[in-house]
């Protein structure tokens, strides 16, 4: 792995400004930019989405405009908000495959819960704390037997979708309530789509800025943060400054399991439907856009804007290649140009950084 | 700390059970069962399409599952002057009696298609329930006919007719032989045989449409076998035939396949073998129909078979689509209902029909209706057909989605010597087994709601009874585009999946014949990317106004496209399979013009049906697929179908 130029950002004592864990601040042009370009693990992933957008702007038709840009958004959240969790967890060197089943147990806790005039409060409460906890159970099995989590999580992943079998009986679940509740969690943002001509935002990009604040706050401001950066890059040396990796890696599979259910919440919100195979193969999707933006496989190293970067990224190319809708890639394979650039964006960014 | 990961696991556990007994409360339609993907054998199944216009066929009764049903059965010829039509006539009076509905026969005195017409609107004055009757002449009868369907009766045709689209008067089904496949199969079991080197078919009649086909499919199987074959034209004259068939084998001789397309080439064939003194082992021939001739040729090992077009099922079958409509609203899929071929060979050719016999079932299924309420609507068809063929069943599956369970129990089924197992072969590779040693035990069995058909599974059970994916995709593509459009896209939640892919590649061909421009655009198992990739593609090509989605995963994404686009419900004309809550709000708005049902409850009943048609009558079912679908839903019968949902539907 290409780690000589990037120092881990938990030894970085040295950022002062108030911002920094946001990663998006400067001190002084251009000696500090052409630093932060090298270090920072945003660099790459935001310089290769720059130059996409910049690209397709200029040489797709109707890719400019609010109406692609709200489409590629809104393809962006559902993975998005799982992709938040699953950097914590590769940070930490680990990896959560078992995420879209819990995905679909999320969204059949949310939607029985709140169908038929249920309680919005339990609703929610189930749907974060039955994925949490099934998460603290990949955790557990890490620690108990020191099996990778790849391997764990890979049983897992059928064994919680086996759990959605139970949990649904096997069926599809489908509302056709317009209920409140899910208007808040992922209804259209009509203030600010009136305002603007074409845009189709919804409230759930909100839901996933506020998560990746706080996730980002808690990764780079808080003692937990440290210990999630020291778990995944020298255990050894964690561990000698007291780090209880153990605890950080069950209390991060938690988090990327509530993170999960809620993806759930967001899915039966805007789509009023779950089945038993919501979610299936979103995992991947989410791993590639935590690598896409900057996160190593061997953890030590990420961060949660970098790998909404990431998703941004792998949403754009989709956009623009359906758009650009060239007579040699049919409308069923541009999958296979996404996913030939997601490797392009991957070896450019590791490109930037090992320009140290 | 341990105290801690202690606590969590127990409130995990705690958590599972207390939220696996709460249960789900659904308002549900539709179930997504997974089927794992296995190998697929690269077998190629030819499906013969005539381009033909379609005509659009609606029923317009109001089913009612408890009402008394009276039906007229019209035929151009009648038992009292023609022998064949009493086999006919014992499959109305015993489906008439199985189904409790009163049945009339009507017919002429003799041939006489005038009088016949006649006849027909005799039957629409009476006013019945239903009219079965045979197209004889689709010209003459026309008329009839569509005062029949303007009366609001359901129209079914048996014995002689091409189906709706062919003779251009839109009841619902024809219930006969399919000629192609009578050829097609008989090829195949005749390219089996050992030495079979190359092939000839000896037409009576070309210029036949229903002859040609049958050469036809013998063609297409012999070529797939990797074996020469042409076709030979003899006359009406047997003494002229046998000599062109002596004449051919001189100078062709190593052809040892025959097919003959009756006992009009049968004859002269047999004068021909005589004459060159050749006897049963020299040559490989397979005959259409049946005579006493041919049946002695079957026994003495000649002929290896005589294709059946089974007179029976014709008749039982017309009573029991009429009160299958009339009941449950639930119509035949395909304009065609193939009745034949049914093979007649050394090994069944001198069996007796056994109206009476006492029939066991065995119906092994991956689901059950004890956890998915899908499988209550399939149970309640199995129920069904028992109760009205005085049929035992006992229906086993796992108590949770479990394949190696279920391959275990076929085995189990297969203990208790049953006279026939229905099953679904949900995994072909798993199952081979298992289902190999039912076969070999002599046990008939027929595949239900999951499997493909012998021919692509590779296991020789009798047929697959279910949605024939490829035809659904191709009669929805036909409906969509009958309106005219200029663009069609499928949207594929899952490209790779074999029933899906059938079916925009059957949506593909009917939008090509139709001459609009057509694609399949891959859509994810994450709406609202999907959502997204949707209106990317709509954006690039904004003259696309055909959209078909193959299931709720691909119309919850559809629908949210609508919204955010801001089309307007009919802007683009939007078909789908399957039925969701959601789907019935929108085929109600006018948004959607129809969703596919797959008639779960008629996949049960055809399962029981076939299996004791084979025990008791040696009527096997004619196609490798009996398709139970695609029903329509559409505005016309959509609360009809919410109003049985669950039960029926």
């Amino acid at each position: 792995m290409l780690q000589a130029g990037s120092r881990p950002a938990w030894s970085e004592a040295g950022f002062s400004l108030r911002f920094d864990w946001l990663m998006i601040s400067v001190r002084t042009w251009p000696n500090v930019v052409r630093r932060w370009f090298v270090d920072s693990t945003l660099a790459g992933p935001l310089a290769t989405l720059g130059l996409v957008f910049i690209l397709f702007s200029l040489f797709v038709p109707h890719f400019f405009g609010l109406r692609s840009l709200s489409g590629i958004v809104n393809a962006a959240t559902l993975t998005g908000t799982l992709t938040v969790g699953i950097t914590l967890l590769m940070i930490s060197g680990e990896f959560d495959l078992s995420v879209g089943a819990l995905v679909a147990v999320g969204g059949y806790l949310f939607a029985f819960n709140t169908m038929n005039g249920g309680s919005a409060a339990v609703a929610m409460a189930l749907a974060l704390l039955v994925p949490a906890m099934l998460g603290a159970v990949n955790g557990l099995i890490l620690i108990w037997t020191g099996i990778p989590s790849f391997i764990i999580t890979l049983g897992t992943r059928s064994i919680f979708r086996g759990v959605t079998w139970v949990l649904s009986g096997g069926v599809l679940v489908q509302t056709l309530e317009e209920l409140p509740i899910y208007a808040v969690f992922n209804g259209r943002l009509d203030l600010v789509n009136e305002l603007l001509e074409g845009a189709n935002f919804r409230t759930s990009l909100l839901w996933l800025l506020g998560l990746a604040l706080l996730c980002q706050y808690i990764l780079f401001r808080s003692r937990y943060g440290n210990h999630v950066f020291a778990a995944g890059g020298h255990r050894g040396a964690a561990l000698s400054q007291g780090v209880n990796v153990k605890r950080v890696k069950v209390v991060t599979f938690i988090i990327s399991g509530a993170l999960a259910g809620f993806t759930g919440v967001l899915l039966f919100s805007q789509f009023g439907s779950v089945h038993v195979a919501s979610g299936a193969g979103m995992e991947l999707s989410a791993v590639a856009a935590a690598v896409v933006g900057g996160a190593l496989l061997s953890g030590g190293s990420g961060n949660i804007w970098g790998a909404l970067v990431g998703v941004l990224l792998i949403s754009t190319l989709r956009t623009g290649v359906v758009l650009l809708d060239l007579p040699f890639i049919p409308a069923d394979n541009f999958e296979a140009v996404v996913g030939a650039s997601i490797i392009g964006a991957v070896i450019l960014n590791h490109w930037i950084r090992s320009r140290g | 700390m341990k105290k801690l990961y202690g606590l969590i696991a127990s409130l995990t556990m705690l958590t599972l059970v207390v939220t696996a007994c709460g249960g789900p409360q659904t308002v549900t339609v539709e179930v997504t069962r997974q089927v794992a993907e296995t190998v697929e054998v690269p077998v190629e199944v030819t499906v013969p399409v005539e381009v033909t216009v379609p005509v659009e066929v609606t029923v317009v009764v109001t089913p009612q599952p408890e009402g008394a049903l009276e039906f007229v059965m019209v035929q151009h010829a009648l038992c009292a002057w023609d022998s064949f039509w009493c086999t006919v006539e014992q499959g109305i009076n015993d489906a008439a009696e199985d189904m409790g509905v009163s049945v009339t026969i009507l017919g002429p005195d003799e041939f006489n298609l005038e009088q016949t017409a006649a006849l027909i609107d005799e039957a629409v004055a009476a006013q019945p329930n239903g009219i079965a009757l045979t197209v004889t002449d689709p010209v003459l009868f026309k008329e009839p006919i569509t005062r029949a369907l303007d009366a609001g009766i359901p129209v079914v045709a048996y014995n002689a007719g091409s189906g709706p689209d062919k003779d251009g008067i839109p009841y619902m089904t024809y219930l006969g032989q399919d000629e192609y496949q009578g050829g097609y199969q008989g090829g195949r079991r005749l390219a089996a045989q050992d030495g079979a080197a190359a092939g000839v078919c000896l037409n009576h009649q070309v210029g036949h449409a229903g002859l040609d086909a049958r050469c036809e499919g013998f063609l297409d199987a012999m070529e797939e076998a990797g074996l020469a074959a042409e076709v030979l034209a003899i006359t009406n004259d047997p003494a002229e035939s046998q000599t062109i068939i002596g004449d051919f084998h001189t100078a062709n001789p190593d052809i040892n396949i025959f097919l003959t397309l009756g006992p009009n080439g049968a004859n002269p064939f047999y004068a021909f073998l005589e004459a060159a003194g050749m006897g049963p082992g020299e040559v490989n021939h397979g005959t259409f129909d049946l005579s006493d001739e041919i049946r002695a040729n079957i026994e003495n090992g000649t002929t290896l078979f005589g294709i059946d077009q089974q007179p029976y099922l014709q008749g039982y079958g017309a009573v029991m689509w009429l009160t299958m409509v009339n009941r449950y609203g639930i119509a035949p899929g395909l304009p065609v209902t193939a009745t034949g071929p049914g093979f007649v060979d050394a090994s069944n050719v001198s069996a007796t029909p056994d109206p009476n016999a006492e029939v066991n079932l065995m119906m092994v299924q991956h689901a059950t209706c004890a956890w998915d309420s899908y499988w209550c609507v399939v149970e309640n068809g199995i129920k069904e057909a028992a109760e009205q063929m005085d049929v035992n069943y006992t229906v086993l599956a796992p108590d949770a989605f479990d394949l190696e369970r279920t391959a275990a129990l076929i085995d189990q089924a297969a203990a208790a010597q049953p006279d026939g197992i229905g099953m679904t072969v949900t995994d072909k590779v798993l199952f081979k087994e298992p289902m190999t040693r039912a076969l070999d035990a002599g046990i008939p069995i027929v595949a239900y709601d999951s499997g493909e058909g012998p021919i692509i599974d590779g296991i020789p059970y009798l047929t697959f009874i279910g949605p024939d994916e490829r035809e659904s995709g191709y009669r929805a593509g036909l409906r969509l585009a009958e309106a005219g459009g200029t663009k069609g896209v499928c949207l594929n939640h899952q490209v790779g999946h074999v029933f899906l892919d059938a079916r925009c590649s059957g949506f593909t061909q009917a939008l090509t014949e139709k001459g609009v421009e057509v694609e399949v655009l891959a859509i994810s198992d994450d709406p609202a990317e999907s959502e997204t990739i949707i209106g990317d593609y709509y954006t690039a090509n904004p003259d696309t106004d055909i959209f078909l989605t193959l299931g709720p995963n691909g119309a919850d994404p559809f629908y949210a496209f609508l919204e955010s686009v801001g089309l307007e419900a009919g802007a683009v004309k939007h078909g789908t399979f399957d039925l969701s809550p959601e789907i019935v709000a929108n085929i109600k708005s006018g948004a959607t013009q129809f969703g596919i049902d797959q008639q779960p409850f008629l996949q049960g009943y055809l399962a029981v049906m076939t299996l004791t048609f084979v025990k008791r009558y040696g009527i096997t079912p004619a196609l490798p697929v009996t398709p139970t679908g695609p029903a329509f839903v559409d505005q016309s019968n959509v609360a009809v179908v919410e109003e049985l949902a669950g039960v029926y539907r």
